[in-house]
């Protein structure tokens, strides 16, 4: 319904956009799981290339401006080269190309991917996938809420740490994790008390809804 | 959007007591909440909080029973908190979902709604309340603000008859403080107001000061803020 993309979003984005925000998120993945073994299938270098090539112009089709690609993916370009030289010196060069190439096809595949599906998307795929798993007695709705929850929580838990941490600095606790590891623990398990208060204030019901005449 | 009416139910609290690990928390309290600005005042930890989570089932009653019209809380807490929303004091608690939209939309899809009725709601609560461009936004980039004003607008889209606010200005400066306010009022709901703000609830019809687990003063705003700064010495 709404939301802004999924796996590495910038900060305030909006709405996916360019051809691929159209796709359903269903075949996006589904191609992606395809891609990811297409790729290792994949021996001929030329091809591996070309392959490749259609994986950038994937990213670029995303119509995320070229400077936040480049900052998203420097994290990625340094693992890869790492690989490059180590699996370059224990190997071949020959096999380290192949690797990264296989490698970086992949993850730009995903990145276009999850640049341009909204997270709302992505969790409704993610609670289908699940629906089986309600007759080995599990509950895709509250999985699916627990993944959501995760990705919001983990900026919250992230800004709580750097409180406690700049709360004990001040108090001269510079190189004692335990200041910050136990009331990081406490705070959270506080907070987690009163988002369960407040999942309840909201009607949460895990069960899947049937009465559709009951909002007012 | 449904036409928005203004609640008469009756909300009664009849002989309540909350015991905690061996504690009265609040003792002997009964009510019956009929005006449609109330405020709560009182010391921290004299039981406001507790008070107030009684009033849509967050929290139940030891002894006694809590009544929304003919609803009661130990029995019918899935239908209490479809008529009594609740505004938390800390919002980023509050706010379960990664994007504004969805976290506006997650009530309503617990009660079943989807597709274009679900996206019109959202869109029609976040536009009354002045925050539509905020739709896409994710949760943790708001401001403060901001996020208070989502966390309204969650309870807000649900269109509950009677809104629970838990010291809802605290975390918030002043212009935010009196944007809310303003919100507040505009309200067609019943609006429980626990609020430290004294300044906040001048125009309400009813103040109860809490102390020490019990209702020390139930009356009018200037009597209750009177009493109060005789309580706080």
């Amino acid at each position: 319904m709404t939301g802004t993309p999924g796996l590495v979003p910038a900060a305030g984005a909006g709405s996916p956009s360019g051809p691929l925000a159209a796709i359903p998120a269903g075949y996006k993945f589904g191609f992606l799981f395809v891609a990811g073994i297409g790729v290792y299938l994949l021996s001929d270098l030329v091809a591996q290339i070309v392959v490749f090539a259609v994986a950038v112009l994937a990213v670029l089709l995303t119509r995320v401006p070229v400077i936040s690609l480049l900052r998203m993916t420097t994290g990625l370009l340094i693992i890869v080269g790492v690989v490059f030289v180590t699996t370059g010196l224990k190997t071949s060069w020959a096999a380290a190309t192949t690797a990264c190439l296989r490698l970086l096809t992949l993850c730009l595949f995903a990145y276009a991917i999850s640049l341009t599906t909204r997270f709302s998307e992505m969790l409704a795929l993610f609670e289908a996938a699940l629906r089986p798993t309600r007759r080995l007695g599990l509950n895709p709705e509250q999985m699916s809420l627990a993944l959501a929850m995760t990705v919001r929580f983990i900026p919250e838990i992230r800004n709580r740490y750097l409180e406690i941490r700049e709360a004990q600095f001040a108090r001269g606790l510079q190189n004692s994790p335990v200041a910050v590891i136990v009331p990081l623990i406490v705070r959270t398990l506080e907070a987690a008390q009163e988002i369960s208060a407040a999942i309840d204030a909201r009607c949460y019901d895990s069960e899947p809804p049937t009465d559709r005449r009951a909002v007012r | 959007m449904p036409p928005r009416t203004i609640d008469t139910r009756t909300i009664s609290l009849d002989h309540v007591t909350v015991n905690r690990a061996g504690n009265d928390v609040l003792r002997d309290i009964t009510l019956q909440l009929n005006e449609r600005r109330i405020a709560i005042i009182g010391l921290n930890g004299s039981g406001k909080s507790t008070l107030v989570r009684l009033l849509n089932a967050l929290v139940l009653p030891t002894t006694g029973e809590v009544r929304v019209g003919d609803l009661v809380t130990a029995r019918d807490a899935k239908q209490i908190r479809r008529q009594v929303g609740f505004v938390f004091q800390n919002p980023d608690n509050q706010i379960v979902m990664p994007i504004v939209g969805d976290d506006i939309a997650f009530g309503l899809k617990n009660l079943g709604l989807r597709g274009a009725q679900l996206s019109d709601r959202v869109d029609e609560i976040l536009a009354r309340l002045g925050v539509a461009h905020l739709r896409d936004r994710e949760s943790h980039t708001l401001s403060g603000g901001e996020k208070q004003m989502i966390a309204l607008a969650s309870v807000l889209v649900m269109n509950p008859s009677t809104i629970v606010f838990d010291e809802p200005t605290t975390m918030l400066d002043l212009r935010n403080r009196r944007r809310l306010q303003q919100q507040i009022d505009r309200l067609d709901q019943r609006a429980v107001l626990v609020t430290h703000d004294l300044d906040m609830i001048a125009d309400y019809e009813r103040t109860i000061v809490v102390d020490d687990g019990a209702v020390a003063f139930d009356g009018a705003p200037a009597d209750a803020l009177d009493f109060y700064q005789e309580l706080c010495g």
